[in-house]
């Protein structure tokens, strides 16, 4: 009988590889939907102040929420990275922020109702890098100064 | 909440010569607080035509004097050099003739631009394209206050 190696040193069957594979992907299946369930619940629950309301801030639209919620989905996969806080922001939009402890440093990523996109790094009240996010490199250049 | 005597107008005319170190105070309420950056939300700072109130025609616990004030609001201020940001902005005296809610001290912050000649006044509604500009400087402000008074809930 034929062996394989496969992740942690385990050997299985070469005959049970595809049965192996797919409980990965099962599990990762699982893992994706509980991060996405976990964004919803906090796009939800972003807050929109009451004053923002009598000033006649407009709300984020379904397109700037569907937007918004499949970036955080996008940076989870991408970069393992969950949000801190997702906001209802006075800008007309969402606000997705990104916090490290150890290093004091934050990233604000904020997609508008016109469905622009900026983004910020921050680090001990001082902004390293604040740029228009317009493609996924955007995207990977603020995740660098933000991990580095 | 009756208005306090020093914020009527009475007669006073606007006044536009700031300082760099004149402080501006701005009212946030308890949500609005950011306990992870100990500061103010990016997302609750509005940019441009903010409004707040100069310190020289006010005291920080003022900002409750408006329209929809609480007495729970808080108040943070930020000098008129953070104002200036690359600048792309400026205070800009603004005072309200209201009935119930005078305001000689409110100020505005107004985009300003490069061709504009010394001392001019920069209108109300000018927009800026931008957004990364628009977030460097709510950032800027957010990194450069000072909580005055506390908000509470």
């Amino acid at each position: 009988m034929d062996y394989v190696l496969i992740d942690n040193n385990k050997i299985i069957p070469l005959q049970e590889l595809p049965e192996y594979t797919n409980l990965l992907h099962q599990k990762a299946g699982k893992k994706d939907s509980a991060v996405a369930k976990h964004l919803d619940q906090m796009l939800d629950s972003a807050p929109f102040l009451d004053e923002w309301e009598i000033k006649g801030i407009q709300r984020s639209s379904q397109q700037c929420r569907k937007n918004a919620l499949s970036l955080a989905k996008e940076i989870f996969k991408e970069y393992f990275c969950l949000p801190v806080r997702i906001a209802s922001s006075i800008e007309e939009g969402i606000m997705l922020v990104y916090f490290d402890q150890n290093k004091a440093r934050s990233l604000k990523i904020e997609v508008y109702n016109s469905l622009e996109i900026a983004g910020l790094v921050n680090q001990n009240k001082s902004t390293k890098l604040c740029i228009d996010v317009n493609n996924s490199s955007d995207i990977e250049q603020l995740f660098q100064a933000f991990k580095e | 909440m009756t208005v306090p005597e020093h914020l009527h107008i009475n007669g006073r005319t606007e006044d536009q010569s700031f300082t760099e170190d004149d402080q501006l105070y701005r009212s946030y309420t308890f949500e609005e607080y950011d306990f992870l950056e100990d500061s103010i939300k990016t997302e609750t700072v509005k940019f441009p035509d903010f409004s707040c109130n100069w310190n020289r025609y006010s005291e920080p616990v003022d900002v409750r004097y408006r329209l929809n004030g609480r007495k729970t609001d808080g108040c943070y201020s930020f000098n008129v050099t953070t104002a200036r940001y690359k600048k792309i902005a400026t205070s800009v005296h603004d005072p309200i003739d209201h009935p119930e809610y005078p305001n000689y001290s409110h100020t505005a912050i107004r985009v300003c631009r490069e061709t504009d000649p010394p001392n001019f006044v920069p209108p109300k509604n000018r927009k800026l394209k931008s957004k990364s500009k628009k977030l460097a400087y709510r950032e800027n402000m957010v990194n450069n206050l000072s909580i005055e008074i506390k908000a509470s809930k």
